[in-house]
């Protein structure tokens, strides 16, 4: 379209611009000045006119000739050689005859007969060019003619080209009205659509703009708020829905904070909760906010119901706690006094009958704390009130121990007892190693109950990969029939059989063990053939122990030890069980003071110095934990002295109660004389020498190697420290613990050169500290 | 070269218009003047620099502007009819004749016009000035060789 336009254009210009004037013309005029010429030489030579007209005349004819031969308007004509060839031999003809024209009169009419010659003969050069200028002028015109006809045909094609464009713009506009028409329809749709939406809400819809003012309420406002869609409109939503005190001072504050609960107000000026959730959204208006509130006045009533209705189950399992609790003080105390008194009675002078009698109180007495002991861990694992704990200790000892324990009764029925192991021997395992005992004591002892004459074996599979060790325990015995397989780990639930009177048993004892698995994450699984025996298996995640380490813990020997002049207090308000621990403690050689209450208690530990003070718990007035900070806060003689607590009691809460009061180990009623010893080793500070004889000689050489080692590797900091010239301060800080360990293992010379150490670390220089060091590594050596 | 020749050969007493010669005759409202060479340089000298479709490159001409002629006689409206020697004639409307406009031109390149050279008067456009002047009409209206003017 530009092209076009700038070529018609530039023919418009073209046309504008005369590059010629009358051509035609000019060559007719030629002639015509040429005959005028020609008669004038004819005049003159017959004297009809003068010279003067003939000069003239041929002036004109000249100047005729040049202007032919220098206009622009002739150049294409002279371009043709015809033409040239015709204005040359004019111009000489012409130039000939100048110096005759120029004279004078006289040599004028002299010479005018050549000159008329002259003259005429131009004739036929003169048609030449005329004749020529005719054909071009004739070719000029019609070129002329066909560019006025491109001009004006390309004129015609930018118009059609315009015309093009304009029904394109008007198509275009066409298309984007009856887009915008079916865009406004659908807007239309969708309005319609949203306001069914709203309208048809459960939810309360409220519409208003920034200023709070209500632009909108849907059906469920009506509901919920009390009042009619009328009223509401043009009324400010904070003044009339939201309660002052609790909402935030305007609703638009809630804009985009999700779900707000709040207090609303009905159209009867009542209170209820809502739920409400605001958002802005944008409109030709400007802002635009909306509100939906659900009236959540059930639900709350819902919460609050299950919040009390948890409060009263709590409350139901701290007071099954408390009973827990109560009970087993209550049972404990005077089973403490039974069997305690019975082990007592079991060591004097008895005759057979007495000690039959005394053995049968012995096993029901047992039974009896079995029994009891049953119902509480089985409360305490259904209240929630155990975790497992994680020891080491090794498999194949505990079961060991087990069967060792359960020998007497297998034998009793007749029974052999064996352990296997397939596989792999188990190393040392981590896990809750007394409740595996548990589980493993449970399972043995019923085979044995449930077999006469008869084979239980102890199988251990290790499944290492897995990190489980799997236990079987087969027994020979009566077996169970399928429809009791389910039944036998319900509670309270025993099989009838026909050695009734010899299978005793709460029926808690499967219970207990699906517990104890259950916490421990493992699996039980039973299977049996009637009259040919019973297999049950348990899977548990007891993973490879990582560092085989060194138990700190020692391991007692059951025998009875000697405590010879150990000075113990003895803290305990019931007078039975204050009889029995004071006569088992004398019997394992202490000297016992005892009190009978807290006061007393802390009134002799003030004045008289123990090695140790057992603290029962449970005493009216000052109860044990009172007792034991009071001795531990003041500045006694037995401010040091480690108390250990006695209780009844055995919930962790217990536990932590009783270390926070900064005694170091409980025991649980019925107290045993093993106990006793075992407690009293174990928190006695021992003198060296006497430390192989408590622990057994490969315990001891244990830990006195790990003491040694301990030691050089302090020595080797002390040189090191001293090299570097490190702070004095430091140095005698760790001579100190060195100084600790040494004591402990009775290593005295090394213990008085590093106290030498220690004590000169401040002002010694550093060869004598070297000195020390050296002294003391040589005495251990 | 022809050319040269032309100009060697006219320069062998051309005739070219002598002092007091009468170039120019003005009727006007029966009267009749007569002007000469200095009669018309004494009216005006204006220059006008331009080409023409009749010569070959810029040209210098000198003559008495036409507005400057008219002024003489207090002409303001009517037309002029020109005549030359040759007896073509044009009519020249008097609006033409403006300030910076058409000169009766006495001098080409400083030097009279002999007749062979269109001379001794010629009525010359500024062409290059305006493309309005470089139309058909104008060209006919630049009449050459004139010796008569007529007011109507």
């Amino acid at each position: 379209m530009w092209l076009l336009s700038s070529d018609a254009r530039r023919e418009i210009d073209n046309l504008a611009v005369a590059s010629s004037d009358a051509s035609q013309w000019q060559v007719s005029q030629t002639e015509i000045e040429y005959l005028a010429l020609l008669n004038a030489a004819r005049a003159a030579a017959t004297g009809e006119e003068s010279p003067k007209e003939l000069r003239r005349r041929f002036d004109v004819f000249y100047s005729r000739i040049q202007t032919n031969k220098t206009s622009e308007a002739f150049e294409s004509l002279r371009d043709i050689p015809r033409v040239s060839e015709a204005f040359d031999s004019i111009q000489l003809a012409l130039d000939a005859t100048v110096p005759a024209i120029d004279s004078g009169d006289t040599q004028l009419m002299d010479a005018l007969p050549l000159v008329t010659n002259r003259l005429a003969s131009i004739q036929g050069d003169l048609r030449t060019i005329s004749l020529a200028g005719v054909r071009e002028f004739a070719k000029r015109s019609k070129s002329l003619r066909l560019q006025v006809y491109d001009a004006l045909t390309d004129l015609g094609w930018i118009a059609f080209g315009l015309l093009i464009v304009l029904l394109g713009v008007v198509g275009v506009l066409l298309a984007s009205m009856r887009v915008s028409q079916h865009k406004t329809a659908e807007v239309a749709r969708t309005q319609d659509r949203l306001q069914a939406i709203i309208s048809t809400s459960i939810d309360a819809v409220v519409v208003f703009d920034r200023s709070g003012e209500i632009l909108d309420f849907n059906g469920a406002a009506e509901c919920i708020f009390g009042y009619a869609r009328d009223e509401v409109i043009g009324s400010d939503i904070d003044r009339l829905i939201i309660l002052d005190r609790t909402a935030p001072s305007s609703v638009r504050k809630l804009i985009g904070k999700g779900l707000i609960r709040l207090d609303a107000r009905k159209s009867d000026g009542s209170a209820f909760p809502v739920e409400v959730s605001v958002e802005a959204a944008r409109s030709e208006q400007g802002e635009i906010d909306v509100a939906y509130f659900r009236d959540i006045s059930k639900r709350v009533a819902n919460e609050q119901e299950l919040v009390e209705a948890r409060d009263k189950a709590l409350a139901g399992e701290k007071a099954k706690a408390d009973l827990l609790a109560v009970m087993s003080h209550e049972m404990r105390t005077p089973l403490n006094g039974v069997l305690g008194t019975i082990q007592l009675l079991v060591d004097t002078n008895l005759n057979a009958v007495q000690k039959k009698y005394v053995g049968v109180m012995e096993t029901s007495g047992r039974l009896l704390l079995e029994h009891v002991n049953n119902v509480l861990d089985i409360s305490r694992v259904d209240a929630g009130a155990v975790e497992a704990s994680q020891q080491e200790f090794d498999v194949c000892t505990l079961v060991e121990g087990v069967v060792e324990g359960l020998k007497g009764q297998a034998s009793d029925r007749g029974n052999v007892l064996k352990v296997t192991s397939i596989g792999e021997p188990t190393c040392p395992v981590v896990g809750d190693e007394a409740r595996v005992r548990q589980i493993l004591f449970n399972l043995v002892g019923n085979a044995i109950k449930f077999t006469e004459d008869g084979m239980v074996t102890v199988e251990i599979e290790d499944h290492p990969d897995e990190g489980r060790v799997e236990f079987r325990v087969i027994d020979t015995g009566i077996g169970i029939d399928e429809e009791n397989l389910d039944r036998i780990f319900a509670d309270f639930v025993t099989l009838d059989s026909s050695y009734n009177r010899e299978v005793e048993g709460t029926g808690l004892g499967l219970g207990i063990v699906r517990r104890l698995v259950a916490l421990l994450d493992g699996e039980i699984t039973v299977e049996s053939v009637v009259e040919q025996g019973t297999v049950f298996s348990v899977l548990l995640p007891l993973p490879k122990a990582s560092v085989v380490s060194q138990s700190a813990e020692p391991e007692l020997s059951s025998r009875p030890l000697e405590f010879t002049n150990v000075k113990v207090l003895l803290v305990e308000d019931n007078e039975i069980n204050r009889m029995v621990a004071r006569d088992m403690l004398e019997k394992l050689g202490c000297s016992v003071t005892d009190a009978s209450d807290g006061h007393e208690g802390v009134l002799l530990a003030e004045n008289f110095q123990f090695d140790l003070i057992f603290m029962d718990i449970s005493m009216p007035k000052i109860d044990g934990v009172t007792a034991a900070k009071a001795i531990k806060s003041t500045n006694g003689p037995n401010h040091q002295t480690p108390i250990v607590a006695i209780t009844a009691h055995a919930l962790p809460e217990d536990e932590a109660r009783v270390r926070d009061a900064g005694m170091i180990d409980i025991i649980t009623k019925p107290v045993s004389l093993d106990r006793l010893a075992e407690t009293l080793g174990n928190t006695l500070p021992v003198p060296s020498d006497e430390l192989s004889e408590v622990l057994g000689t490969e315990t001891s050489h244990r830990i006195r190697g790990k003491a040694i080692a301990q030691l050089t590797e302090g020595f080797a900091q002390l040189d090191e420290m001293i090299s570097a010239q490190s702070n004095r301060s430091d140095i005698s800080e760790l001579a100190h613990r060195l100084i600790g360990t040494a004591g402990l293992f009775g290593l005295d010379t090394t213990l008085s050169e590093l106290r030498k150490l220690e004590q000169s670390s401040s002002t010694a220089q550093i060869n004598e500290l070297r000195d020390y060091v050296a002294a003391a590594r040589r005495a251990l050596n | 070269m022809r050319l040269l020749v032309t100009a060697f050969l006219l320069s062998f007493v051309p005739h070219v218009a002598q002092a007091d010669e009468v170039l120019l005759t003005f009727q006007h409202d029966d009267a009749t003047f007569e002007f000469d060479l200095a009669g018309l340089e004494a009216l005006g000298n204006t220059e006008i620099v331009t080409t023409t479709i009749w010569t070959e490159g810029k040209q210098t001409f000198n003559g008495v502007q036409l507005v400057d002629f008219l002024k003489e006689f207090d002409v303001t409206t009517g037309n002029l009819v020109a005549t030359a020697i040759n007896d073509y004639e044009i009519v020249i409307p008097i609006r033409d004749a403006v300030e910076g406009g058409p000169i009766i031109a006495y001098f080409q390149n400083g030097k009279p016009m002999s007749v062979r050279n269109k001379g001794p008067l010629w009525i010359i456009y500024p062409y290059d000035s305006d493309i309005g002047y470089q139309s058909e009409v104008v060209y006919s209206r630049s009449i050459w060789q004139l010796d008569r003017l007529k007011l109507e």
